[in-house]
């Protein structure tokens, strides 16, 4: 195994990163639906907001411990 | 996208930050967090929301192509962390609920996209303080000036199309990938 190779190097002009950026998505959803979206919320908003101020309290109490 | 196109769009993703955040405002409000949440919040939320939108699609997507859900989630998400629409109603006596109501807003917005399983709206609270801590620490520098201008007058309808950095293009990547994962995340 060749030792002249060193350790660490990144592509100072992104050679490699840039062309997997330019990839494009090929994952695309239906038109945006503010309805449904809606819908989902109020489906799990309670259940959500509930979990969210139990949190708080916990939050609260773990203050001290950071 | 002519203007008045592009401001029906906004009105209409608007109303879905409007009711939600009028959800998560009546709940922090159970527990004494007192937090101001201005009137034209929405519609900034949603004209930030799609300034985002374009920039990253015009890196990521195919032209005229449509936004996946956990895309969308993504960029409510940090689109919300750009505009921080809660603010604490005594700066001077800023509480912890109060630091939290964005990211709380932020991600309620964002799983909205996901009818999410359970296990994604529940988090172990451990877990669910390092996401909001990572939504506190979320910086988009392109959107600084329209923040700035929105504060001086209140216009968000003529803001020209941002052009996003690589690192601020990594940031949506990364919350894309979160969200994704959060909504795969097995009860």
């Amino acid at each position: 195994m060749s030792k002249s190779a060193k350790f660490g190097q990144t592509s100072a002009d992104h050679l490699a990163i840039e062309p997997l950026r330019a990839l494009k998505d090929d994952n695309h959803a239906a038109p945006a639906d503010e309805a449904r979206a809606l819908r989902n919320f109020e489906s799990f908003a309670s259940d959500f907001l509930d979990h969210q101020r139990a949190f708080l309290r916990w939050a609260k109490t773990q203050q001290s411990d950071d | 996208m002519t203007d008045p196109e592009r401001e029906a769009r906004v009105r209409a993703r608007a109303v879905l930050f409007a009711e939600v955040a009028r959800r998560v405002h009546a709940n922090l409000e159970q527990d004494g967090v007192q937090l101001v949440f201005r009137a034209d919040a929405p519609v900034v939320l949603s004209a930030a929301y799609f300034l985002l939108n374009d920039a990253y699609k015009q890196r990521r997507a195919k032209p005229g192509s449509l936004t996946d859900d956990h895309k969308k989630a993504a960029l409510t998400a940090v689109a919300t962390m750009v505009v921080r629409p809660f603010a604490p109603m005594n700066p001077d006596a800023e509480t912890f609920g109060a630091t939290l109501a964005n990211p709380i807003y932020a991600f309620a917005c964002a799983l909205s996209w996901l009818d999410p399983p359970a296990s994604a709206r529940r988090l172990p609270f451990d877990y669910l303080k390092r996401f909001y801590l990572s939504l506190l620490n979320v910086r988009m520098p392109s959107m600084a000036r329209f923040i700035d201008l929105v504060n001086i007058d209140g216009r968000w309808q003529d803001y020209p199309p941002i052009a996003m950095s690589p690192s601020e293009l990594d940031t949506i990547d990364d919350w894309v990938w979160r969200f994704f994962m959060l909504s795969s995340r097995k009860t």
